[in-house]
């Protein structure tokens, strides 16, 4: 037991470099690749497909904003540990993470070459649910967010109304995009340690993403330290 | 002591980022042209199918019938329901893993020439996330707890340390090529055959909190 904690806590770093790096790295990759074509006859998002994650989008967005709707200053900077980030510090990750997904599924992942082989949920992959399911894990899984979505480490905002004015503006863009998109986005594929995930599953995981840090929002709120006002 | 306890509570946690670097591994030049499991793959599904047998075992060990069969509302299952639905579903997953996908033709065309197309990992985390109510799906007819299996708890029990054996010493010396043969789970998408051995771990895991929670409830029996 007590060498298998080592040998995992040694892998942490591994951890980091493989599922999160690859969220913003995101190698294209070609497995099985045969053309940069898109699939013939179009490939639009189903009108089900459309509806389900419009509708996710909007659902966990609702929720975050009403989480943090009426916290004070004190509330929203209160960090249950060094460690761990305050509610304030994952508000302006989300809002960093609606940007960076958003251009790496339509400057990465749609420019990588077609895979219709693969296409379609019940393609030999992983299913839709799943990522939500594994996003959603907050128990299984402690993760360490890359540069680029880190708070303060890129982009400072000024004060948290620019954040929430951040996430709005990426969030309202990310679902115009969905709702209207005629990009085949289940023939492009990018890897990350959950599978080889398609462009409309990277935006589920988007929006999974969201409710995962919602999730923690509450978990912070539940802290016996945190601020009565 | 406490300390020691604290780290095993994080066990199956860690696991998996043992589990998830491993599969970064396999992704830079440890390949296994070889048929069988490396090492390291076989190490760690023993590893993981033996920790959630002791996980499930201990959080069961000394409860009492009264205590087994205590039912929080009639439509969850008793402690000794999630065993006997623990056990049947091993014994099904283990024989459609050693009988069916096993003996379906070898998919190298799904393996990935970068990495898994479905992670590792993934067969962990998706089956044991019990959060949202919405993920609680409702058992097949097949799998539900059906009273008359077991007169007793202590048979559950032994039962599903038969079952549980059998995979893990499939597990220990198996030298067919579980990577190659794939069948799709519903949950989770198209998976191989390690990774259905994975889910006989994570399966029980996922059924391991439902019995927390049992224990937890204020009405469960002192005795």
């Amino acid at each position: 037991m007590k060498s298998n904690f080592g040998i995992s806590n040694r892998f942490a770093f591994l951890l980091i470099a493989s599922l999160l790096m690859a969220i913003v790295t995101a190698p294209s990759q070609n497995v099985f690749a045969r053309n940069g074509d898109d699939a013939p006859n179009g490939g639009s998002l189903s009108k089900a497909e459309r509806e389900y994650l419009v509708e996710y989008m909007k659902q966990t967005k609702k929720k975050f904003l009403g989480e943090i709707s009426g916290l004070s200053e004190a509330q929203m900077k209160f960090k249950p540990s060094p460690f761990r980030w305050s509610i304030s510090e994952v508000a302006e990750h989300l809002a960093l993470s609606e940007d960076v997904l958003y251009s790496l599924v339509t400057q990465r992942v749609m420019k990588s070459p077609a895979q219709p082989h693969l296409k379609g949920e019940n393609g030999p992959r992983i299913k839709d649910r799943a990522i939500v399911m594994f996003l959603t894990n907050r128990a299984a899984q402690r993760l360490q967010a890359p540069d680029p979505v880190r708070p303060s480490r890129t982009v400072k905002f000024a004060t948290l109304g620019d954040v929430l004015d951040r996430f709005e503006k990426s969030r309202a863009r990310n679902i115009a995009y969905i709702e209207t998109t005629k990009d085949d986005l289940r023939s492009h594929f990018s890897a990350n340690a959950i599978g080889l995930i398609d462009a409309y599953q990277w935006l589920v995981v988007l929006a999974a993403h969201t409710e995962r840090h919602t999730e923690q929002i509450l978990e912070v709120k539940a802290h016996p330290n945190f601020p009565v006002k | 002591m406490k300390r020691a306890v604290d780290r095993f509570r994080w066990l199956p946690a860690l696991t998996l980022i043992a589990l998830l670097a491993l599969s970064a591994m396999g992704q830079s030049g440890e390949k296994n042209t070889a048929a069988t499991l490396t090492k390291k793959e076989r190490d760690f599904l023993v590893q993981y199918l033996q920790d959630t047998k002791k996980e499930l075992l201990d959080e069961i060990r000394g409860l009492s019938e009264t205590q087994m069969k205590f039912k929080p509302n009639p439509f969850t299952w008793s402690i000794a329901g999630n065993v006997e639905h623990i056990t049947v579903v091993e014994e099904f997953v283990f024989s459609r893993i050693t009988e069916e996908i096993m003996k379906s033709p070898a998919r190298p065309d799904l393996k990935g020439e970068k990495g898994p197309l479905v992670g590792d990992i993934t067969a962990i985390v998706v089956a044991t996330n019990r959060n949202a109510e919405k993920f609680r799906f409702r058992a097949p007819a097949a799998f539900r707890p059906a009273k008359k299996l077991y007169a007793t708890s202590q048979e559950a029990i032994a039962d599903f340390g038969k079952t549980r054996a059998k995979a893990l010493s499939f597990a220990e010396s198996t030298r067919e090529d579980l990577r190659s043969h794939f069948a799709e789970h519903v949950l989770i998408g198209t998976i191989d055959a390690y990774q259905w051995m994975l889910f006989i771990g994570s399966h029980s895991e996922r059924h391991m909190a439902q019995i927390r929670e049992i224990k937890a409830n204020p009405n469960f029996p002192k005795k």
